[in-house]
């Protein structure tokens, strides 16, 4: 592949912008070690109180579990939810399925804190207030519509004329969708699905609403005691998703490139 | 209508169950809350009536579009650049670009708006050094103002912006820009006359994500622009709050609502939908 | 909302009646089976317990260690009751949305006198049954129908003894003075305080700011905009103060202490003319725990409690007979102390009460 100056370019500057995007994380890192009680920087002193905290308290580990649990439902549920309702917005491609597709951004337009009364009001009856399935749900309605952008994305560029191909040879429409569509908008459905998990894991909005005692999250505790300083038990959680995530990618990297040359050989 | 009644396309059924959810457990209580901004205080158009007659509301509004518009814009354009970097690149600098891409997402707001000021305020690292190597005499005010929010937001944005576009990228067949290099394009024309139109589904969906995105801000705002910097999203939640004017507070929410429904039909009638959202063969 | 509250109240002797035994279980859970599964859900599926906790809204953090220490540990040995935390924050529009909708899950919001103002007489909330609470153990106007002040904080500023170390600030109109006290400022984002504050600086006597002139006050507030930062949570107002970022900065009175030590010393607290803002205890109307609620508020009016919330807190006591027994280390630092008691001003949660919501808007108009 024949690299242009411009792309040359363009590639040292899109190293230079990832740099800006992880530099809040590289703060992070001394900050998680500061002696103090609030965010600060440290100077001289190191700690590990914070770590140590995030790792022997109860009630940390509890909402780290909680949001843990919440945010991969919701991620399940509205990328699942979102995935098949964009193929058949793609499908039915009228002037009805726009409007539709249309209204059900309404969940992402709303300002958070009017869909937070929202979902207070209809969960009491319901029976869903401080519980994960009311947790879930709510977020769920909050993260299908980003899937649902994503995913169109991605069916966007696929070539309705392969599903016809699929369906003239004779697989269901069921076949179709699972061995020629969603293969080819793995990348769309990704994207969605990370959106979908990373929404739900930072909501404070409406989990403020709709949870009282029994459901804790993560945010919720990070925000605990805000009205006086911002605990860097914060900071210190953020080094640790931040360390899961690279030694996530490493593995992947590693089994990957094993994969690759066991196929090879 | 009568094609609707006498064949429904099975799409429907799968669409059906989020639009379902949608419906019974959202737009109801939703409606309710913004028929508000009829109702309360009194009934009538008062409250929108307060849009003609209060300066402050339309500054407030304003502030959030001007803040908005930009930060899509730059969001967006600098996402563009890295997702097209990362599709043009082999796939261990790819994984490691994901990585980066990926570690920001994870960062609270609390940490996020704590490094920045860390970072830019007043005697942040690099006041301090600028100060220090003798650049400059007195700090800059990167923080604390709307420079500070535009900093925070499009760091915050460009990842929504990266993964959109890369989605759409992803699916270009490289044949075609090595075809009209063939046919003696140069590579400007190639870029822009092939492959950006290629990639516009994805820079729609990217623009569209990002400014909704923005609209809904109101933490990094408050405190990256030092209180300052006054978004509708927080005058909303204020207002439903703090000062218990939910008439005021519907009234605005709806502004966003219509807003926003008026830029997607705007967008409707320039460009076809079938390019943005493609179609199944009728 | 009048049959939810009939049924919430019923539903609330019923369990008082099942927990004294004069009722069986099988025709209490029928009594919740009939009054529908909402009322499940709204006694957060245990009724029984609803009888046995006194649930407090407060804003989590030290706030819920040390009510829990101060007041909780005095309360349960008193009555056998427990203590529970709603740490989401009791936001006027929260409190207010929560009983519209029956399902009233807190019995004592630690919230603002002003509150009781505004929420009372609209029916939102239980009015504070005088015979149990003490309206002598609290400042003479501090006892109001629906609400009574059981501590104080209030708002006060610090400087940056780097910068006027020697020429030190000494009141409000020195804070708006950038000519002579060069530098940032740091004021209160919801009005409250720096409306105030503002008057005082522009001459207006401490006992005679209400009702509040609000086009003065607005005009000596945009009169510092260039140099002015504006925060809305504690921990804004901390790092304003610990980054530096301002030289003098308005702040919630019983922080100051805390400040001064996270700043190792550099910034000090200057407690002239400091606002006293009544924090008070309101209870939501038809919560869960019923009458046993005020006992618990009686009980935050000892001095015991009051002073171990000084200790623990910052909060300044309220009531008048804790003022004399202040610690001397905590002298400097208490609003109601006799070194300070003389110098500050008392907040009139009348008149937030009723104008609070304007107030607060056109506070934000003015410096945005």
């Amino acid at each position: 592949m024949k690299i242009g100056l411009f792309s040359q370019f363009n590639r040292v500057g899109a190293w230079v912008l990832l740099l800006f995007l992880v530099t809040p994380a590289l703060i992070a890192i001394p900050v998680s070690l500061t002696p103090k009680r609030f965010l600060s920087m440290p100077q001289g002193e190191l700690s590990l109180r914070h770590f140590q905290k995030l790792f022997t308290s109860e009630e940390w580990l509890s909402s780290f579990f909680q949001s843990g649990v919440i945010a991969v439902s919701t991620s399940v549920l509205a990328t699942a939810l979102g995935t098949i309702c964009a193929i058949g917005l793609w499908r039915v491609s009228s002037r009805y399925s726009e409007l539709v597709r249309a209204f059900l951004l309404l969940p992402l337009i709303i300002p958070q804190i009017i869909s937070a009364m929202a979902f207070y009001r209809l969960w009491i009856p319901l029976g869903l207030l401080d519980s994960y399935a009311g947790l879930i749900l709510a977020h769920t309605i909050l993260a299908a519509p980003m899937v649902l952008i994503t995913v169109s994305a991605s069916l966007a560029t696929f070539d309705p004329k392969l599903e016809q191909a699929s369906k003239n040879l004779g697989a269901s429409n069921w076949t179709t969708m699972r061995r020629v569509i969603l293969p080819s908008i793995k990348p769309g459905v990704f994207a969605g699905a990370i959106f979908a998990f990373i929404l739900s894991w930072d909501e404070i909005v409406v989990t403020l609403f709709i949870s009282k005692f029994n459901v804790y999250t993560l945010p919720r505790r990070m925000w605990n005691g805000i009205r006086e300083n911002t605990d860097p038990t914060v900071a210190a959680a953020a080094v640790v998703l931040i360390a899961i995530t690279f030694i996530s990618f490493m593995l992947f990297a590693i089994l990957s490139r094993r994969n690759a040359s066991n196929s090879a050989s | 209508m009568h094609a609707l009644r006498k064949h429904i396309h099975p799409g429907w059924l799968i669409i059906a169950p989020l639009l379902v959810l949608v419906i019974a457990l959202y737009l109801g209580p939703i409606l309710n809350i913004l028929w508000l901004s009829v109702t309360d205080p009194e009934p009538g158009f008062g409250n929108y009536a307060k849009l003609g007659e209060s300066d402050a509301l339309i500054r407030i509004l304003w502030t959030t579009v001007r803040i908005c518009i930009i930060t899509t814009l730059f969001s967006v354009t600098l996402g563009y650049s890295i997702a097209y970097a990362m599709v043009h690149c082999h796939q261990r600098q790819k994984n490691y670009m994901l990585t980066l891409l990926l570690v920001s997402f994870w960062i609270s707001i609390l940490v996020r708006t704590f490094s920045w000021l860390m970072l830019l305020g007043r005697n942040g690292l690099v006041n301090v050094a600028l100060e220090d190597i003798g650049l400059i005499a007195e700090p800059i005010a990167f923080m604390r103002n709307e420079l500070g929010v535009l900093i925070g937001m499009i760091h915050y944005m460009i990842p929504y912006a990266v993964l959109p576009l890369l989605v759409s990228m992803q699916s270009i067949d490289q044949r075609v820009m090595n075809a009209s290099r063939n046919l003696g394009a140069t590579g400007a024309q190639t870029f822009w006359r092939i492959y950006l139109p290629l990639t516009t589904p994805g820079v729609v969906a990217s623009t569209l994500l990002v400014f909704i995105l923005s609209l809904g801000f109101y933490v990094t705002p408050a405190v990256l622009g030092g209180g300052k910097v006054l978004m509708v999203a927080e005058y909303i939640s204020v207002q439903l709050l703090v000062t218990l004017k939910w008439g005021t507070a519907a009234m605005l929410a709806a502004c966003m609502l219509f807003g926003v429904l008026a830029m997607l039909w705007i967008m409707s009638r320039f460009m076809k939908l079938s390019t943005v959202f493609g179609g199944a063969a009728r | 909302m009048q049959d939810k509250q009939f049924m919430k109240e019923m539903l609330t002797e019923s369990a008082h009646a099942y927990k004294a035994g004069r009722m069986d279980r099988r025709t209490f859970l029928a009594l919740c089976g009939a009054s529908g599964v909402a009322l499940n859900a709204v006694m957060a599926g245990d009724a029984k317990a609803a009888a046995d906790h006194v649930v407090m809204w407060n804003w989590g953090g030290q706030s819920e260690e040390c009510h829990g220490s101060a007041i909780g540990d005095a309360f349960t040995a008193s009555t056998g009751k427990g203590l529970k935390f709603d740490t989401s924050g009791p936001l006027e529009g929260k409190i207010k949305e929560m009983v519209e909708s029956g399902n009233v899950t807190a019995d004592v919001a630690d919230a603002d006198l002003f509150n009781a103002v505004s929420l009372g007489p609209t029916g939102h909330l239980e009015p504070i049954d005088y015979s149990v609470v003490s309206k002598d153990k609290t400042l003479p106007g501090y006892a109001l129908e629906y609400g009574v002040s059981v501590i104080l904080y209030g708002y006060a500023f610090v400087y940056d003894t780097e910068a006027f170390g020697d020429n030190p600030p000494e009141n409000w109109a020195d804070f708006f003075d950038t000519t002579n006290f060069p530098g940032m400022r740091s004021l209160y984002k919801w009005a409250n305080g720096s409306l105030e504050a503002a008057l005082m600086a522009d001459g207006v006597a401490g006992d005679a700011l209400y009702p509040l002139d609000m086009d003065r006050a607005l005009a000596k507030i945009k009169s510092i905009k260039d140099s002015s930062l504006y925060w809305g949570s504690g921990s804004e107002a901390h790092s304003m103060c610990v980054n530096g970022e301002v030289t003098m900065g308005m702040i919630w009175q019983n922080r100051g202490r805390n400040i001064e030590n996270d700043t190792n010393g550099r910034y000090k607290l200057v407690n002239n003319q400091a606002m006293a803002m009544p924090g008070a205890y309101i209870v939501p109307k038809g919560n869960p725990a019923g009458a046993a609620v005020m006992q618990f508020i009686a009980t935050a009016q000892e001095v015991p409690a009051q002073l171990a919330l000084l200790e623990c807190l910052g909060m300044t006591p309220s009531n008048p007979a804790a003022f004399g027994e202040i610690p001397e280390d905590q002298q400097d630092y208490a609003i109601t102390s006799a070194k300070n008691i003389d110098k500050i001003v008392y907040n009139d949660p009348d008149w937030w009460g009723k104008n609070g919501g304007d107030a607060v808007n056109a506070f934000l108009d003015a410096i945005s």
